[in-house]
């Protein structure tokens, strides 16, 4: 046995092997059923139609342009993604990314709409900036409440979520010159505002509306990747993720771990928010009572990739294609909720993930036993 | 070591299976090379592949295409004109309400082969500039998109229905039944919203100054929600615990949700957008604008060469378009004789009731519309 076969080999038998294994066994056995499901509401069209799905409907929108609009919608999905699974790893579920999101779409609105004035063509880095200040605010706060008055951390998610989502409407409504009174939403957002496309246009074509905040997506999931895997400050955090009680015995401090970790996830999603609402042409924020989907999409794309966030970057873009190949489906006159079905049959098996680890690292000791 | 042997073996046969069904899945699919729409004809729901008329709402309507109020509405005007004359349709639901995600999903509909793409409800408003810009052959009709009444691109033909005349009508009708204590629950302050209660409340002042009802309070409040929710389920039977006897709804799949609180508190409410009878056992009544015959006679004209593209049509009493849900009620008192009276009344504008009455239109400097209509023109009943 030469080297490169050995590399290759212990590559094979490593963790984030057999991490990346066990989450492509999922997304099988969910399209899988997906297909399923398509084959009893619709025999006829299911091939059609699944195949329109599994090409994300690039057949017929252009794959260049189709490749832009995943990389559009894959923004938010990532940021929020990031938010849950940066948590995760110190022991919190972050179920409150949905209130860390609206703040952060917030501020950045309020800062994209009203200071376009003073900071000329840099408003969408102030803005998103704003945004991610917002966010970070926000889950800081819920830190608080989590490390210093201990409360349960999906109640207080939930809440603040909705604490979030009101105090948001409330200031909106409120705020002169953002608000368009009589339309229950906020003024177009200025161009100054809008983050740039970065020559993204130029590669998928005028229509598509990837733009910069792909890359600062990227970006942030590798910056996050590098606190946990190279960092002091992620060995603790991960450390207080694994067992908070020994963490603390070996003099780690289990509050600093969780308000750092929190006050980093809300920035990530307060910046989805953000970025979501300043990319393509701009978004307007409509006041609703509603909680933004991305904030809850953000868990299936965390789980998807066990928390990791390199692999948050692929489930955000894997989502984000289904999705757009969902729109594409309903062209055969089915609903776009079955992406919603696949998805979820996929956060499912991922709950057999540590099956699928435990069989393929069974295989991988024959496969060294036999060298 | 046997043990090892049948996982490795289980282990394997997952594999290959879902290898094996999923490249068959593709390659079947890509067998069938790029003519899906001949499988594709006539099944889930008479969509296809192809479609040729693409109806497209906002993704914020999570009951979809059958919201039991104004969507489906105007789905089954689709459906009744594809089918009647051999076009293919299908629907679009944007991934989210954003303006680039309705351009992504007129985008996506149009290379599928749309020939006319129909808009409902008042999200796509900014996308339709864009929209109709850049896919000139392709003609646009939106119902109850707002922004286009002074100009609109030649392929576009805007419609806006007259919900006022329909929520004068049910003013009129409650405060003639003998309801004293009226409550609005509208889902958002858009305009196409902001109408039915317009017209509720100058239609319920109307009739206490014309039969000189006294003691009528009325309260009103934005949902700022338009799904089913147990939230508005909740508000809507609060209010019927402080004594609010009728709810007017007006929050589109939302209106299940009062309907359910009504029910429950053996109350009375008035359905909105089509007729709501047998959604509960309280529904009064239903305030409807008929959008399916306006739906189904612009379609028609998308196809006779007669399209009014660029040109804006306000359709209400005057088209027949607005009005109550008379032909089954649960009314005590008002008759259906009292209610072709007032309808009489108003096409006719008896005392100019209808040329006098406040439009969207005629608050220029719009301000909170609400509360620029309530205490300047209603006189007769107490707003809360």
């Amino acid at each position: 046995m030469d080297k490169p076969e050995k590399a290759s080999v212990r590559f094979l038998t490593s963790e984030s092997a057999g991490s990346l294994i066990a989450a492509v066994i999922t997304i099988i056995i969910g399209l899988l059923l997906g297909l399923l499901i398509l084959l009893i509401i619709a025999p006829t069209i299911a091939l059609p139609a699944f195949r329109m799905l599994l090409t994300g409907g690039f057949g017929k929108i252009g794959v260049l342009s189709g490749i832009g609009r995943v990389l559009y919608y894959a923004v938010p999905l990532i940021m929020c993604g990031l938010a849950v699974g940066f948590t995760l790893k110190t022991g919190v579920f972050n179920i409150g990314v949905a209130g860390q999101y609206v703040m952060g779409l917030f501020a950045g609105l309020y800062v994209g709409i009203s200071c376009a004035g003073i900071f000329g063509s840099f408003t969408w880095l102030a803005a998103i900036i704003a945004g991610a200040a917002a966010g970070g605010a926000w889950g800081f706060i819920q830190g608080v409440l989590q490390a210093f008055f201990n409360l349960n951390a999906i109640i207080c998610g939930i809440m603040m979520n909705y604490t979030g989502l009101f105090l948001v409407s409330m200031i909106v409504e409120n705020s002169k010159g953002v608000y368009v009174r009589g339309r229950g939403w906020t003024e177009i957002v200025p161009d100054a505002a809008v983050i740039p496309r970065a020559g993204l246009n130029n590669l998928f074509g005028n229509s598509t509306a990837a733009n910069l905040s792909i890359f600062i997506c990227i970006a942030l999931c590798i910056f996050a990747w590098f606190i946990l895997k190279k960092t002091t400050l992620g060995y603790r955090m991960k450390a207080v993720g694994l067992n908070a009680g020994a963490a603390r015995y070996a003099g780690i401090s289990v509050r600093k771990s969780i308000l750092v970790g929190m006050l980093l996830a809300g920035a990530f999603a307060g910046l989805g928010g953000a970025m979501n609402h300043l990319g393509a042409s701009g978004t307007r924020y409509a006041i609703t009572d509603a909680l933004p989907s991305q904030g809850f999409a953000g868990i299936s794309v965390a789980l998807i990739a066990s928390s990791n966030p390199l692999g948050i970057i692929i489930s955000g873009i894997f989502i984000a294609f289904l999705e757009v190949g969902g729109v594409g489906m309903q062209s055969f006159g089915l609903d776009p909720d079955l992406v919603d079905v696949i998805t979820s049959v996929i956060i499912y098996f991922c709950a057999f993930s540590f099956v699928f680890k435990y069989l393929y690292f069974k295989l991988a000791a024959r496969l060294r036993r036999s060298e | 070591m046997k043990r090892t042997r049948i996982l490795v073996l289980l282990l394997a046969l997952v594999l290959c299976m879902s290898m094996a069904a999923c490249g068959g899945g593709s390659s079947t699919g890509g067998g069938s090379g790029d003519t899906p729409a001949a499988s594709g004809a006539g099944d889930a729901g008479g969509g296809s592949d192809g479609a040729q008329i693409a109806c497209v709402f906002g993704a914020g309507h999570a009951e979809g295409i059958n919201d039991k109020a104004f969507i489906q509405d105007c789905w089954e005007g689709i459906k009744e004109f594809g089918d009647a004359n051999g076009k293919t349709y299908a629907y679009y639901q944007p991934i989210d309400d954003s303006k680039q995600s309705f351009l992504d999903a007129y985008d996506t509909a149009i290379k599928n082969g749309a020939e006319v793409v129909l808009t409902v409800g008042n999200e796509p408003s900014d996308s339709l500039v864009d929209a109709t810009r850049d896919n000139p052959d392709v003609k646009f009709i939106s119902i109850e998109a707002t922004g286009f009444e002074e100009s609109a691109m030649p392929n576009h033909y805007s419609i806006l229905m007259n919900a006022t005349d329909a929520g004068w009508l049910a003013g009129v009708a409650a405060v003639r039944e003998g309801y004293k204590s009226l409550g609005i629950l509208p889902c958002v302050a858009i305009p196409p919203v902001d109408m039915w209660t317009w017209g509720y409340v100058q239609g319920a002042n109307y009739a206490a100054n014309k039969y000189g009802i006294e003691g009528i309070t009325l309260q009103h409040h934005y949902l700022n929600n338009w799904s089913a929710s147990p939230e508005i389920q909740a508000t809507a039977a609060s209010w019927y615990n402080s004594g609010v006897e009728v709810i007017q709804c007006n929050t589109a799949g939302g209106n299940t949700s009062i309907i359910a609180a009504s029910d429950a508190a053996g109350a009375a409410v008035f359905g909105s957008d089509k007729d709501q009878f047998d959604e509960g056992e309280t529904v009064v009544t239903s305030e409807v604008v008929f959008r399916k015959p306006i739906v189904i006679s612009s379609l028609e004209s998308a196809y006779d060469g007669s399209f009014p593209g660029g040109t804006f049509w306000l359709p209400g009493v005057e088209a027949d378009a607005a009005g109550l849900a008379m032909d089954r009620t649960r009314f005590k008192n008002y008759t259906k004789d009292m209610y072709d009276e007032d309808y009489a009344d108003l096409k006719n504008d008896v005392g100019g009731i209808r040329s006098s009455m406040i439009t969207i239109y005629d608050i220029p400097e719009v301000d909170d519309m609400w509360n620029a209509v309530s205490p300047k023109y209603i006189e007769f009943i107490n707003i809360e």
